[in-house]
Parts: C-alpha cells; structure tokens; sequence
C-alpha cells in the first residue's frame, strides 16, 4: 500500500472512531439556552438492579429497582391501623356533646375490635380476625388463609419468575403480606405491579361494557381451563401483542359470541382475572380457530405482564384472595451509587493498562492495537445498546473483561508469530505473512469453539447468565472480526516507518558466524 | 503406558470427591447465599417533604436513628434512602422512606423496642420542631425471599449443551480423543467450580455460582484449545513420527506449562484488577471469578492430556491389530497362491 493510500485510509479510520467515541462517552447540552441535551450512548445503557445511574440530563432514572408492598384483604400495616385509629379517635372526641358521640365511639370500638396485631404486640401488621382468623375471637390464623395465601405465593411466583429478568423478586413479609421487586429496566413496572396483583379466576364474558358484560357460563364439571388453554405473548414488525389459546370448546364458544360482528355493530369481548378486566377486544367479524391475538396499545412488556396474569392463574390454583398495593418504593442501585462510576474506571485501567503492554512491547505497532482495541470496545459498547434485552450489569462487565482479555491475547499471539518470522531473517511483510498464516487457524478454531460454547448457553440460560452469554458471544465473534480489521491496520501503518523492525521492536535472531 | 499417571489420579480423585461432596452439600444447604440477604430484618421510617425542605433535618433523623439502633445494641447492614412513589399513579411522591437492613437472627424485640423509641420521640417532640410538622412513622419488618429455580437448571442445561457444541466443532477439528479429554476437562472444570462454592460455603449471589461454572467451562475449552494446538503441531512433527503419541500427548502438555500459566495469567489479572476497583458489593461479585478462572489450569494441564493420551494409545493399539491381521491374511493368501 502507497503511503498516500495508508495516510488517506488511516485518518478516515482515525476520524471514524474518534466520531464514534465522542458519541459514545460525550454527553452535552446545546441549543437555545442549553435546553436539549445529547446523552452519550454509555449515559444511555440501561442499568440493571445492581447498578444505579441517571440518563446525562439527569432526569431519567435507568438503574435500581422498584419495590410495592401487596397486603391481603384483612391485613393492613401497622401505620394504616394507626392512622384510621386516629382518625376514629378524633372524631370521638370532637363529637362528645352531639348526638353522633355514641355512634362514633361504638365505631371506634368495634374497629379496635375488629383487628389484631400480628403476630404480637409488636408485630408490623393489623389482621382483620374475621377474615384472617376466620373468627371474630379468634387468636391464630385459620388454615384456610394460610392455605390461599400459600396459593397466590404460587401464582405470584409464576409469575415473577416467567419475566425471566434480574433483579425480580418475591419476598413474604411480615408473614402475610408479599413485597414485589422489579428492576428499573425491565419497563411497564407500574403495569406489571397493578397486574400481577390480580387474584382469582379467568373469566370472559362479551357485551357492551365490561361490568355489564355476559360471563361465560360454565358447566359444573368444568372450569374455565376447559375453554381458554393459556396465554403467550408475541412480536410482529414492532407491534407486541397476546396470544390467548383456546381449547376446542373455547373456540366455540367465541365463534358464537362473535358471528354475529360486523362493522357497525361490533362485539367487545371481555377477559377478567378475578373481577378485573384485563383485556378488552373489539370485533367487527366472526372469530374462528383457536387462538386470539390481542393487539392494542401494549409494547412487549405490559403484553407480557398480561399473558403471564393471565397464564399463571390458569395454570395455578386459583385463589379467592385479593390484594391491594401498599407502599411502592423506587430503589437504589444496590450496590451503592459510586458502583457504576468505579465500574467505568475499572474497565478503563484495564484499557489502559493493556495499551501500555502493547506500545512497550511493540512500540509503533501498539497504534495498531489502539485503533483495533478501541473499535472492539466503541462496537460492543454500541451493541449493549442497541440491543434491546442487553443491559449493563455485572454480568456483562464479566463478559466484556473475559473477551476484551481474548481479543488481547489473540493479538498478542498473532504479534508474536510474526516476531517470530521477522527474527529468522524475512523481510516484514513475508513475516507478517507467514505469521499471521501460521496462526490463523489456530484463533479461527479457538474463536469459533468459545462463540460456540457461549452462544448455545445462551439459547437455553435465562436471565443473568443468558446475558453474560451473549454478550461473551458477541465479543468473541467481534474479537475474530477486530484481528482481522487488526491485519489491515497493520499493514496500512507499515508505509511510514523507514526501519519496519524497530518501529515494531522486532530483532533478527542473532547468527554465530563459524568462521 | 495406557494407564494414568499417578498426578493425574489423585487430581480425579480430588476432583471427583469435592464434586460430589459439593452435590452433596448443595442438596442439603444450597449456596451459602447470605449476600441476597434472603432472609432479613428491615427497620423503616417513613418521612415527608418536609425533612428534605428544612436545612439538616434528614441528617438530624439519620443520627437520630442511629442513635436509637445503637442504644439497642443493633447493626445494621445497609442503608438506603428511597423515594416513595404513589402506587395507582407511579408518580414520584415528596416522601421518602429510610430503610435499614439487619440479618438474619437480629433481635426482634430490640427492633420492636427501637420502633416504639422512635414513634414516641417523633410523636412527643413537639409542634414547632421537623417532627411536629410533618408525617412520620417507623415500622420493622421481617421478609423471607425464595429463589427462582428455572434459571438454575436452564442455566445447568444450557452450559453443558455450550461445552457439547464446542467440543463437537473441536472433534472434527482435533479428532476424538482430543474432544472426549477437552469434554472432560470442561466438565470437570464446571462442576468443580460449583462444588467449590458449595463445600467452602463461600458467600455468593444465588445467580453467580452458573456463571462462575460457565465462566470455568469458557476458559476450559479456552486453555484446552490452547494446549490441544501445541499438541497437535507436536503429533505431526517429523521428529515425532515413529514416536508413542501417548507419550508425545504427555511430554507436550508438560512443555506447555508455562503457555497454559501464562494465558491463563492474563484473565486472572483482568478479572482481579476489575475485581479490586469494583465497589464493596460488586467484589464479591467479580473476585470469586478468579476461582473460575484458576480452577480449569489443572484439569487442563493433568487430566485432559492424560484422558487424550490413553485414548491415543487404544487407537494406536487397535490400528495396530489391524494392520497385523490384515498383513498376516495377504501373506497366507500370497504362499498358497
């Protein structure tokens, strides 16, 4: 290659990543008063649970958790207890000299009556004893109770764990309440939190509103598993949307709710869980077959928390219990505020410290590691990114530190095996040559093996070790990619140095000259 | 020649024991998971806007409340702040909730005597102090957290099928024996690692411990490829020719010491920079890394060149016969011809 052509193609190649860099670490307000703002495509990463963080403008939070409280019918906190109690008590005493004074104090009374502190005096919870004890006078919790609460842990479970994400998490509290955590990240967590509290059984009904709607009449043998098989959700061209299947009978039933649909006189159709409408659909012509895909103004996470709503009271027990959401809290990161930013420099001495190995070792040949490393690190930072179920945790730090040291290494060893060439007396492209020849093979197999390993996990992990997976998969397969990007660069800067081998830090073997 | 040499015996047998002691263990106690703090004591305040308008007050309340764990003799594990955020709208609030975390076994009658400290002091303190005139209240809690198994045994399936799809690319670059000793030494390298979670009762996250067996798969097949090219060069060296090749298996991977150190080396000082500059929480997140990293060396270096090499030595050994039975059957038909 002519020095011009190297010169030409190594600034475009210079001015491309410092663009891309700029994008990806800058974030900056402009415009009229500095009203719009450019975040940098690092501040823009959505962070798992573990990591908190702020979008550049700091408005948008991308990182920790939320947390909400779901408590019982007949089980209220401590505070509510005492804030009604008060309540009832300052009405007593304003009303001592009217009529209404026997009357509120009665009312105070029995709602003193009415509860009890669970599990002692101490305890964190009001019970209502009718409901939970099964008994006004009762003391302990009734089997009853315990045995529905044990039933919609199940199905709140189900339905947690079937978002298959970080950071999700049920927790019993207080031994009959459930505290419920999402992570930032997965989106729609005021959906989902409103949702997953609905208790009870599957229903669907049609007619013109959802409380006046005509329920399905089911048969005293049967329930409602016998008509609607389960829900799932999909994608198509961006648009998310549910799939309910139905079973023979439940296609029926719908072909006859609906033949009689057109466009003037459409039926609504109506799916509960519980008594909540959780699904509404509009029809305008006979529905035959036996799946329904629901399309409405869901994106594929609210889609997913009504399937999953809808799929794990199918297949779980039901249960009579209904909740209602209490204190919702909008967590941290929880491993401190300062673990993002340490994370960042963590990644950059590693940086760093590889580029000194290489310009030490290698001297001018290290610009070629710079420009190669750099484009590896700038493309996996713009894939986490851009993919949709990628974000930065821990597990993707992993991944990225695992095969950045890979793609180090490989170049270090194709490095070597040209040194090894130029040290036996060849000129330096026959070493870079016969070098890069006699290993290519060699990584190609190491790259092709590690992409595959990390890419099968993947198809079958879930969560945290489905994302460490592919993102050790992309950086392997990029890691392939850069060393071959990395043989051009080389060969580009080859133009300019007069002294190829020193500019290189390659020496020719020494020869012991007999005579 | 075809039996294991003795190193690599008592690294199997070592092997082998904590694998199953790991299993063993892991079935009666699991992980040794105290860092989700599965099971934990929370100590809440709940406070409103105006702490945060009024110069001072939510450190005031923050020493306050200390003062008040302290006087109870209780050590907490965490703080945090978080904002409330309403639950119909998913707005965020003004109020804010103070949350300690305590471990498993605190004293529940010291949080309970700590809440009533609080409640009375926040109660009595007065109109026209913080207190007076705002809302709030503290409360304890206790909560208990099971672990969602689906991703466990996904995420077992899904290493070992990852160790088959490489080790199946490498069978038909490296042949058999090299593919059934690398599959040996990544599942070894695998399984060790989660035993040694499991028998040393070492604090990790419940997700960890499949990552840390991947990780170790990973580097496996990593150092196994490594080594299984040296191998490779030497089998097909002229001056190996006439060689044993089991011994040529052994006396490569013996060589290799260094080079199977030295890569090794450079992800073991990666993860451990990262590890070190990582925040208290996320260390123990990253550093038991290095286990994973460490731990394929030996099964890399002692056990998947004796397996190639005693495999190495049956082919050679029915090629042999072979290649007698089919000599000895020409010559026969030869003489009588």
């Amino acid at each position: 290659m002519s020095k011009l052509k190297s010169a030409i193609a190594l600034t475009l190649i210079t001015i491309l990543i410092a663009g891309v860099c700029f994008m990806c670490t800058a974030t900056f307000s402009y415009g009229y008063d500095g009203m719009t703002t450019f975040n940098s495509f690092i501040s823009m990463l959505e962070k798992d649970s573990n990591l908190g963080g702020m979008l550049g403008d700091g408005e948008n939070y991308l990182g920790g958790g939320y947390s909400s409280i779901y408590y019982p019918e007949g089980v209220i906190s401590a505070q509510e207890y005492a804030d009604n109690h008060a309540q009832l008590e300052e009405m007593s005493n304003s009303s001592k000299d009217t009529p209404e004074h026997d009357e509120r104090v009665e009312a105070l009374e029995n709602y003193e009556k009415k509860y009890a502190r669970y599990p002692d005096e101490n305890g964190a919870v009001y019970v209502d004893k009718e409901i939970v004890f099964g008994d006004k006078d009762g003391t302990a919790v009734s089997d009853e109770f315990k045995a529905d609460f044990a039933r919609a842990e199940k199905i709140l479970r189900n339905r947690l764990e079937g978002l298959h994400m970080e950071g999700v998490a049920v927790d019993v509290r207080d031994d009959y309440t459930f505290r419920i955590t999402l992570s930032a990240y997965s989106g729609a967590q005021a959906v989902m939190l409103n949702y997953f509290s609905y208790m009870g059984e599957v229903d669907m009904g049609y007619g013109s509103s959802a409380s006046a709607a005509t329920h399905l009449v089911i048969g005293e043998d049967e329930t409602i598993r016998d008509y609607i098989a389960g829900a799932t959700t999909g994608v198509a061209q961006g648009t998310a949307y549910v799939v309910l299947n139905f079973t023979r009978a439940g296609a029926s039933v719908i072909s006859g709710w609906t033949s009689a649909a057109t466009t003037d006189s459409p039926v609504t159709l109506y799916f509960y869980v519980g008594d909540e409408s959780i699904v509404q659909l509009q029809v305008t012509s006979a529905v035959s077959g036996g799946q329904l895909a629901i399309s409405g103004n869901y994106n594929a996470e609210t889609a997913r928390a009504i399937a999953l709503t809808i799929d794990s009271t199918l297949k779980g027990e039901p249960t009579e219990m209904t909740f209602t959401i209490g204190e919702t809290m909008r967590l941290g990161a929880n491993f401190g505020d300062a673990a993002l930013p340490l994370i960042y420099i963590a990644v950059a001495v590693l940086f760093v410290g590889m580029l000194v190995f290489f310009f030490i070792r290698y001297r001018g040949l290290g610009i070629a590691h710079l420009y190669t490393s750099l484009s590896w690190l700038l493309v996996m930072i713009l894939l986490v990114w851009g993919i949709p179920f990628l974000h930065l945790g821990y597990e993707t730090v992993m991944a990225v530190v695992l095969a950045g040291t890979l793609f180090s290494v490989s170049e270090a060893v194709a490095y070597e095996s040209v040194k090894k060439e130029y040290a036996v007396g060849k000129t330096m492209i026959s070493s870079f040559k016969a070098g890069y020849k006699k290993i290519f093979w060699k990584l190609f197999d190491l790259h092709i093996a590690l992409a595959l390993i990390a890419f099968f996990t993947y198809f079958v992990a879930l969560g945290e070790l489905s994302v460490f997976a592919f993102t050790l998969g992309l950086g392997v397969v990029l890691s392939a990619l850069c060393l071959a990007f990395g043989c051009f660069v080389w060969y580009a800067l080859m133009s300019f140095p007069k002294n190829q081998g020193k500019f290189c830090n390659f020496v020719r073997e020494e020869v012991e000259d007999d005579e | 020649m075809s039996k294991f040499k003795k190193p690599a015996v008592i690294l199997a047998a070592v092997s082998a024991f904590l694998i199953v002691l790991g299993i063993v263990l892991y079935s009666v106690l699991g992980f040794n998971t105290m860092p989700d703090k599965n099971k934990s004591y929370t100590f809440e305040v709940h406070y409103d806007v105006m702490f945060e308008i009024t110069e001072g007050a939510e450190e005031d309340l923050e020493t306050y409340i200390e003062g008040v764990l302290k006087d109870n003799k209780l050590s907490y594990l965490e703080r945090e702040a978080n904002s409330v955020i309403d639950s119909s709208s998913f707005s965020e609030t003004t109020d804010k909730m103070l949350v300690y975390t305590f471990a498993e076994g605190t004293d529940e009658a010291a949080l309970a005597k700590a809440v009533n400290t609080a409640n009375t002091y926040f109660e009595n303190a007065g109109d026209d102090t913080v207190y007076g005139k705002s809302v709030i209240s503290a409360s304890w809690h206790y909560q208990e957290n099971e672990r969602f198994y689906e991703a466990a045994w996904r995420g077992a399936i899904g290493i070992g099928l990852g160790i088959v799809a490489a080790l199946i690319y490498v069978c038909c670059r490296y042949g058999v024996a090299s593919a059934v000793a690398g599959l040996a030494c990544a599942a070894d390298s695998a399984l060790l690692t989660a035993a040694v979670f499991a028998v040393t009762r070492f604090p990790v996250y419940g997700a960890t411990p499949l990552l840390y067996a991947a990780i170790a798969a990973f580097m496996s097949v990593l150092l196994w490829i490594v080594l299984g090219n040296r191998i490779r060069d030497a089998l097909k060296a002229p001056e190996n020719e006439t060689a044993v090749k089991a011994d040529v298996v052994r006396a490569t991977a013996k060589a290799s010491l260094k080079t199977v150190l030295l890569t090794a080396g450079c992800f073991v000082a990666t993860t451990a920079v990262a590890g070190l500059i990582a925040a208290p929480g996320a260390m123990l997140y990253v550093l038991p890394a290095v286990i994973a990293e460490l731990l394929p060396v030996c099964a890399v270096l002692w056990i998947g060149p004796e397996v190639q090499a005693l495999i190495r030595a049956s082919i050679d050994k029915k090629k042999a016969d072979k290649k007698i039975k089919y000599f000895g059957k020409k010559k026969a038909d030869a003489a009588e011809e």
